[in-house]
């Protein structure tokens, strides 16, 4: 069954129509990347599922709650939790204290909800940083930290939006394997907004394209790479 | 989890330490573990405990103890101050209206003749109610006006937050000539000597009060300053509580980013609405500690905006969205304004001691001017770079 299942969600910004009665769904347990150029409507449909755009006609549902019915702040209580394009950690908290806050919408106490921020840093290889502060660590550290804080929520949907936008090569290759390894630990679904395609073709059960607000393709890696709509929408029609 | 032997990716990147020095192995836990910090912080609070609680009130002249009074007031004005703009980023100028509040509800209420009329009708508010008896009431009623002004305060921001809580302190000296009826029939609600004197029972403590004509009504001063010294201590124990909990976190979470902050399960409205009210409460029970010292709830239009000014003053002097910083702030803006209004050597030069006074305000403004020049994070900020710059370099020499 469809953990989310996007229903012609359709997002207008003044007379620009950002998402075009986009439907797919997510099975769960697999990762779904959201591909397509830029300005394609992948960070907007995000935007929708967390509920910080409000879509103008269509349905969410997650689990068989439709999102659109929740505030914001009520989504991540559902098992939703997201990574930003740009980093949006909280600077003047520590690497401990942000995955803590992380875990807002679950109950226990403070000292159990330390443990389990300093566990997962540990997941992360991030431990040595707990008690510093989030400003002025490299680029690459602050984004593994952003998905620690989204693993805190125990989500069952994580949603990674450009995870390996300015990451080297070797830590492209390692955030994949991550991915792999978090969605098999702890049971989750994956939803990628990514343009690294070699990691894209590689982590992702299921890919859906965009292309100016509409999807375009829909289907595993290898039917995608020889998608002729595809190819077009990348790298422009044949002259 | 058994990979934490190796080399993280992100962390391989990292460029080396200060000063181009190998690898500096810093310490694994917070600033709390540090020996050195330790015992510092100890010597600090024994020597501190005994000049506030025993020194300052049994060796000082009862002016000069009342502006130690002032100054813990002030500062605790400040620190509900850095609730609402410290930790959760709202800027306030207008806290000087909840510090009034503060201080007509229990002048109102110890006094007899004062009343509000309202719709027609007299509220006395209370007969000769005692103090600290004013005190919880002085808390609910500035949590539920300050939960009422966080609402609307949700729709703006910045700059026009600010511009719109400078129009709470405008307002406030108004509402209350319209429906104060103090001593003479203006707002001014002025208590006699015997609403003021300490409580029986303060007489129980022989040995800490000196009160050589045994008889305590003079020890008002006294009775004053330890009121404000345990409410100060109580109300910073909670900030300092607060600071680490969920909601301090939160707190902190909504001024850094309020879109994460929200996709992680937080109600900003809820977040703040709360920071708003628990700030106006902080700053109501200063303007009631005022009242003991002031001997009168008066609200003009000058000392309010004035106020609210000082408390922001104290707020980013001391150091925002610390616990002490802006106690300190506090007791600098108090004493440095005192001093000022002392100096003989300007009434020389102007003539007169009024027009002294008047150029307080200017060379206050210019101290405030390098002070966050130099100190840009305030003193609490600037003190934890220079303690870090001094321990860094004593345990880890470059070689």
């Amino acid at each position: 069954m469809a953990l989310l299942s996007v229903e012609d969600v359709r997002v207008e910004f003044g007379g620009i129509v950002a998402l075009a009665d986009l439907t797919f769904t997510i099975e769960a347990g697999t990762v779904c990347a959201l591909i397509g150029p830029n300005g394609a409507g992948k960070t907007t449909l995000f935007n929708c599922v967390s509920r910080l755009y409000e879509p103008t006609s269509g349905r969410i549902v997650f689990d068989g709650v439709d999102l659109l019915d929740r505030p914001a702040h009520a989504i991540a209580r559902l098992g939703i939790a997201r990574t930003f394009q740009n980093l949006a950690l909280f600077p003047a908290l520590t690497v401990v204290e942000n995955v803590m806050v992380g875990a807002h919408s679950r109950g226990g106490t403070s000292r159990a909800r330390r443990a389990e921020a300093l566990r997962i840093l540990e997941r992360l290889s991030l431990a040595h940083l707990a008690h510093r502060p989030a400003a002025g660590l490299p680029y690459g550290t602050l984004k593994r930290i952003e998905i620690a804080r989204a693993l805190a929520a125990s989500p069952r949907l994580l949603c990674l939006d450009e995870p390996a936008a300015g990451l080297t090569h070797s830590e492209v290759d390692e955030l994949a394997r991550l991915v792999r390894e978090l969605r098999d630990e702890l049971d989750l679904t994956v939803l990628l907004v990514e343009h690294h395609m070699a990691m894209v073709m590689s982590i992702s059960d299921k890919i859906v394209v965009l292309d100016f607000g509409s999807k375009i393709a829909e289907g595993p890696p290898a039917q995608i790479r020889s998608d002729p709509r595809v190819i077009e929408a990348y790298l422009g029609t044949p002259a | 989890m058994s990979r934490t032997g190796e080399t993280a990716p992100g962390v391989t990147a990292r460029p080396a330490g200060a000063g181009g020095a190998a690898r500096v192995p810093r310490p694994a836990g917070p600033a709390g573990r540090n020996p050195a910090w330790l015992v510092t912080s100890l010597v600090l609070s024994v020597l501190g405990a005994y000049f506030f609680v025993y020194y300052v009130p049994q060796n000082y002249a009862p002016s000069r103890v009342d502006l130690f009074t002032e100054a813990l007031f002030v500062g605790l004005a400040a620190t509900g101050l850095n609730i609402l703009t410290g930790f959760n980023g709202q800027v306030s100028i207008g806290h000087g209206a909840f510090f009034g509040l503060g201080a007509y509800v229990t002048a109102l209420m110890m006094d007899d003749r004062a009343y509000v009329e309202f719709a027609g009708r007299e509220w006395g508010l209370g007969d000769g109610v005692p103090f600290l008896a004013t005190l919880p009431v002085v808390a609910v009623v500035c949590l539920v006006v300050g939960a009422l002004i966080g609402f609307p305060a949700l729709r703006v921001k910045g700059l026009y937050l600010a511009l719109v809580t400078l129009g709470l302190a405008v307002l406030f000296p108004d509402l209350t000539k319209r429906f104060v009826r103090g001593t003479g029939g203006t707002n001014l609600v002025g208590l006699r000597g015997a609403d003021l004197a300490p409580p029986d029972w303060y007489d129980w403590f022989p040995d800490v009060i000196a009160d050589p004509l045994d008889d305590y009504v003079g020890a008002r001063d006294q009775w004053a300053y330890y009121v404000a010294l345990v409410l100060v201590g109580l109300l910073l124990l909670a900030v300092h509580l607060i600071a680490r909990s969920r909601f301090g976190r939160a707190l902190i979470a909504v001024r850094d980013h309020e879109a994460a902050a929200e996709t992680v399960g937080i109600d900003l409205a809820r977040v703040k609405v709360s920071a708003f009210a628990l700030s106006a409460a902080y700053a109501g029970l200063a303007g009631s500690l005022s009242v003991l010292v002031a001997r009168q709830a008066n609200a003009g239009r000058v000392e309010t905006f004035q106020l609210s000014i000082e408390f922001l003053v104290a707020l980013v002097v001391g150091g925002t969205a610390t616990v002490f910083g802006p106690m300190i702030g506090g007791f600098l803006v108090v004493f440095f304004r005192d001093w000022i209004d002392q100096q003989q050597r300007l009434e020389d030069l102007f003539d007169s001691s009024a027009r002294a006074k008047l150029l307080s305000p200017a060379i206050f403004g210019i101290g405030l001017i390098v002070m966050m020049f130099f100190l840009p994070d305030g003193i609490v900020g600037g003190s934890r770079r220079a303690w870090r710059r001094v321990t860094r370099r004593r345990s880890h020499p470059i070689t």
